[in-house]
């Protein structure tokens, strides 16, 4: 679905009398590979290169070196843009700074409106959208009126509308309330059910553990991929990179230190559970 | 003495309507120098309530007392309360405006009426207390990462030498490693100061671990009030107020639902339940 080969990002920084004086290299050498329909998650202390990565993979920036294709398409040929914006649709941290429409139904109507669908089209894909997102009771509704979870499931929605292949999360769940963060995972196995890819940036641990596969980000790096399993049982290694394992595997580590024989492959409530009690 | 003192206050946005209030009837006490948690989900009024506290909204109903004395009485010095009473917003790098780093956590107390020199000073100790180093005082905030951006934010407030610090969210965003050493700071500042500090969470295992008493609202109501293992006890009303309970808390309810003898009382840290694990497997 996306691949990026040798990826190298550099951005120019400026002094306060806005000359160019110096250049910061924020993504080296990059190689990622996102699979059509897994769910991925890009996990990596602030500052690693998670969003400017993000960025990449729908064409809000272009490669300084080596090549991002979104769905095939190599995204610095500009004559692709739109279609590569279209099949990778992209979820902010701050639901706030991504709603325009000062009703639910037409925030949803927004971009396949602006991609030039017919209006008859357009209350199709509203009415499906809002429905797979659980947000068809608010759809005459103002959006300041609805909780965190429900804006970005809103957001979700939006996406959805223009009816893409791949939906980015920039740590979409960083200012909601935990009730807000199950509402988004539950979203995000929504989108999986119905085969899209999901590529998700967060600091939530618990988040990643649901992942198919995990890219670890620092200093414009990816310094180590794997599945959740691979990555959260070598405890040492990703807290050198400022992670920590969600606390169930955090409890299994230490139990594991005393002497406890379990499996190092545990990552979830359930599994301790069935691991402690039923073996 | 208490710091400070909420009694019966109701807030309504709509003058016209002082019925539909934002907050209800809410009373609590704070001691100098506790360390308080205030959560509840997006909406229930945290933000609302904690602008109360200095001043910046003024109570429908009911009174506010910082060190005995009522806010509302005719003369107050809102002035001097929200030096003493520091309130530090989500994300509060979005709040920095000057050209120098130093110059910009400068600005409070310069505008307490301290002299350059003096507010200097203080800026200079606030930049340490909370890990910013000399290397970058001169330089644009804006040119700082994320973090280091709150950070000076956090200093800007400090160095005005608060005797409450209000932090609504302040580790949203940072990574765990940010986050832990974030709130190891705050903590830091607050042995060393005694402040009291007032700290808006989303993260249940932060204040979990960080916190001696949480506040509890819903709806604009404080529902509860106690220390982080008696409110996390009451894990079925956490989960109706879609707030929940620490994931470590959870799973050790569920593993003594599934027969493991782990005891009755509620863990609320990893390090407690790992000795716990370990007793009931002997």
């Amino acid at each position: 679905m996306i691949h990026a080969k040798s990826l190298t990002y550099d951005y120019e920084t400026f002094d306060s009398e806005g000359n160019a004086d110096g250049v910061v290299r924020a993504l080296d050498d990059i190689s990622v590979d996102i699979e059509h329909g897994k769910f991925v998650a890009i996990l990596g202390r602030n500052g690693s290169g998670k969003s400017t990565l993000a960025k990449q993979m729908n064409a809000l920036l272009l490669p300084t070196s080596g090549t991002v294709w979104v769905d095939g398409k190599d995204t610095k040929n500009q004559d692709d843009l739109w279609d590569i914006r279209q099949s990778a649709g992209m979820v902010f941290q701050n639901p706030d700074n991504q709603i325009v429409g000062t009703v639910v139904e037409e925030d949803v109507g927004f971009g396949p409106e602006n991609m030039g669908v017919p209006t008859e089209e357009i209350w199709v894909r509203v009415n499906k959208c809002l429905k797979r997102m659980g947000m068809e009771p608010f759809r005459y509704e103002s959006p300041n009126a609805l909780s965190g979870g429900q804006k970005q499931r809103l957001s979700i929605a939006g996406i959805l509308a223009m009816e893409p292949k791949c939906v980015i999360m920039d740590e979409p769940t960083a200012m909601l309330d935990p009730g807000g963060r199950r509402e988004v995972m539950k979203a995000i196995k929504d989108l999986l059910a119905e085969h899209l890819s999901v590529v998700l940036i967060t600091h939530y641990m618990e988040e990643a553990v649901e992942a198919d596969y995990i890219y670890v980000m620092d200093s414009g790096h990816v310094v180590m991929t794997g599945t959740p399993v691979e990555i959260f049982s070598d405890t040492e290694t990703i807290k050198k990179y400022g992670l920590q394992p969600p606390q169930v595997v955090q409890v299994v580590d230490e139990l594991i230190k005393k002497g406890v024989p379990l499996n190092r492959n545990i990552l979830t409530t359930e599994e301790l559970v069935q691991a402690l009690c039923h073996q | 003495m208490s710091s400070i003192e909420l009694k019966n206050v109701s807030y309504s946005y709509d003058p016209d309507h002082p019925e539909d209030t934002t907050i209800e009837d809410i009373s609590f006490k704070v001691e100098q120098g506790e360390i308080v948690g205030l959560i509840g989900q997006t909406g229930s009024g945290k933000s609302t309530l904690i602008q109360h506290l200095n001043g910046l909204l003024k109570a429908t109903k009911g009174d506010i007392l910082y060190g005995g004395k009522s806010i509302y009485t005719q003369g107050y010095k809102l002035q001097t309360l929200r030096f003493e009473v520091g309130l530090v917003f989500q994300y509060p790098e979005y709040q920095l405006f000057e050209t120098t780093v130093l110059a910009d956590v400068c600005y409070g107390p310069k505008n307490q009426g301290l002299s350059e020199e003096d507010a200097r000073a203080r800026a200079r100790e606030a930049l340490g207390l909370v890990g910013v180093g000399e290397k970058l005082y001169e330089k644009s905030p804006f040119d700082l990462s994320g973090g280091q951006k709150r950070r000076v934010a956090i200093a800007g407030v400090l160095a005005m030498h608060p005797q409450v610090l209000i932090l609504d969210e302040p580790a949203a965003g940072l990574d765990p490693e940010g986050r832990e050493e974030f709130l190891e700071q705050i903590r830091q500042i607050h042995d060393r100061t005694g402040m009291t500090v007032i700290l808006v969470s989303h993260s249940m295992e932060d204040v979990a671990r960080f916190v001696d008493r949480l506040l509890v609202m819903n709806k604009g109501k404080l529902i509860m009030d106690g220390t982080p293992k008696e409110i996390f006890s009451r894990t079925e009303q956490m989960n109706e107020i879609g707030l929940f309970v620490p994931q470590v808390t959870f799973l050790m309810q569920e593993l003594k639902k599934n027969g493991l003898p782990v005891g009755d009382e509620t863990v609320i840290t990893v390090k407690e339940a790992v000795e716990k694990i370990s007793e009931a497997l002997q």
